[in-house]
């Protein structure tokens, strides 16, 4: 499943450019200003992370950055959260200054997970074996989020064809539950 | 279209960004050609990440604006697998250190007579590079007073025509001080400002418009609907304008 993918001479602008499309959320970060700030730090340790080996995500350099980013963002974001005592399901307010494109505030709008999958396989051209590296997840788990993250931004975009097809793959056969209560 | 089984919908989003294996690419596109509903699912995927691209591509006013920041300090360019190195003083054979010394134009220049360890024809070299220095700058001052200077010159005119003319520059209008920003607006557009006139109703098609001036303004409403409506909601937001 591996495919050749862009390479862009400077893995700095790259991970600059997915960090800014995933930091600014509408509900931890708001504006650009904040997230531009936020990635200039978050890129920074990720690339002393990366050229230091940390980590265990195998792959080459461009993916070990990538990984070490996200690791980093998510610290930051479960710490931010537990600061202002907010969680994941807390509602998100439409920020008005946001000038993005319907798209870009639609991504926003995504979970952080769904976010950063989507991002790294569509904006970064990433494989979807390099994805669930960088993540630490599985192959399956990724395309679930994939479908997931699809069947969302058709839906906030209101494209109803997209959306009541439901994107979202059909569920797994295995419904019940590993434990189940024996009296 | 039905929920696609998981092993499809995962090679179809495999085959939409681009990772899927050669021989289950040929398979799932011999199978969208009996099957138009996965060619059409597929061809909204790749319309989807198209846009998603365009969004968030150099193109966008988001990432120009955060391309055209320099890059932080401590981010430099840097080479995969290169071990992490510490940064030693650069110092020069003759024992000068060199690091602060050339990040100076003029100390730049003078580091080759630096480097000269003997005295006199040090100071000589030095004496020279300045005087090479000094001509360097009066020759670009010279020539600064040339064509391109007048081309700024004139662009410096036009400039205070266009904003200093007035008693007060325009920035220096308040919003509140609506009868001078509205001269300054008319000197500028070469128009006095308009007089108070009734509302108007005009129509095109199934579009009704209605419009009128007032302080100094221009109104418009524009939309889908009878004329009646219109005309209320306009006379009512001129008659606001007025109370304010």
């Amino acid at each position: 499943m591996l495919t050749p993918k862009n390479e862009l001479a400077d893995p700095r602008e790259a991970l600059r450019r997915f960090g800014q499309a995933v930091a600014r959320d509408n509900w931890l970060v708001c504006d650009e200003r904040s997230a531009r700030a936020l990635v200039d730090n978050l890129s920074r340790r990720a690339l002393l992370a990366a050229r230091n080996g940390e980590g265990s995500t195998p792959g080459d350099w461009r993916l070990r950055l990538f990984s070490q980013f996200i690791r980093l963002h998510r610290r930051h974001v479960r710490m931010a959260a537990l600061e202002d005592c907010i969680g994941e399901a807390a509602p998100r307010h439409v920020d008005a200054r946001d000038s993005g494109s319907p798209m870009e505030r639609a991504v926003r709008g995504l979970p952080l997970d769904l976010r950063e999958s989507l991002l790294l396989v569509v904006l970064e051209q990433f494989s979807h074996v390099e994805a669930a590296q960088a993540l630490d997840i599985s192959l399956a788990a990724l395309t679930e989020r994939l479908a997931r993250a699809r069947a969302m931004l058709a839906a906030a975009l209101g494209e109803p064809s997209l959306a009541a097809s439901s994107l979202a793959m059909a569920p797994s056969p295995r419904r019940t539950p590993y434990l189940r209560l024996v009296k | 279209m039905n929920r696609p089984p998981r092993a499809l919908a995962g090679q179809m989003l495999a085959y939409v960004d681009g990772c899927l294996a050669p021989e289950e690419r040929k398979a799932l596109e011999m199978r969208m050609t009996g099957e138009p509903a996965i060619r059409r699912q597929i061809e909204r995927w790749r319309l989807q990440n198209e846009a998603i691209r365009a969004a968030f591509c150099e193109s966008s006013p988001a990432a120009r604006n955060f391309a055209a920041e320099p890059a932080p300090a401590g981010v430099g360019p840097l080479r995969e697998d290169k071990a992490p190195e510490r940064r030693q003083p650069r110092i020069d054979p003759a024992g000068l250190p060199l690091r602060k010394i050339e990040r100076t134009p003029l100390a730049a220049a003078l580091v080759p007579a630096l480097k000269q360890n003997n005295g006199a024809r040090r100071a000589r070299r030095i004496s020279f590079t300045l005087a090479g220095v000094l001509a360097a700058w009066a020759a670009g001052a010279i020539d600064f007073s040339g064509g391109r200077s007048a081309k700024l010159v004139m662009a410096a005119m036009a400039a205070y025509g266009a904003f200093a003319e007035g008693a007060a520059r325009p920035v220096e209008i308040a919003t509140s001080d609506r009868i001078a920003l509205d001269r300054w607006f008319a000197a500028q557009i070469g128009r006095d400002a308009p007089a108070a006139s009734e509302v108007e109703l005009h129509r095109r098609g199934e579009v009704i418009g209605a419009s009128w001036t007032g302080a100094g303004h221009g109104f418009a409403m524009i939309g889908r609907a009878s004329g009646a409506p219109v005309a209320e909601l306009a006379r009512l937001a001129r008659e606001g304008q007025r109370r304010d």
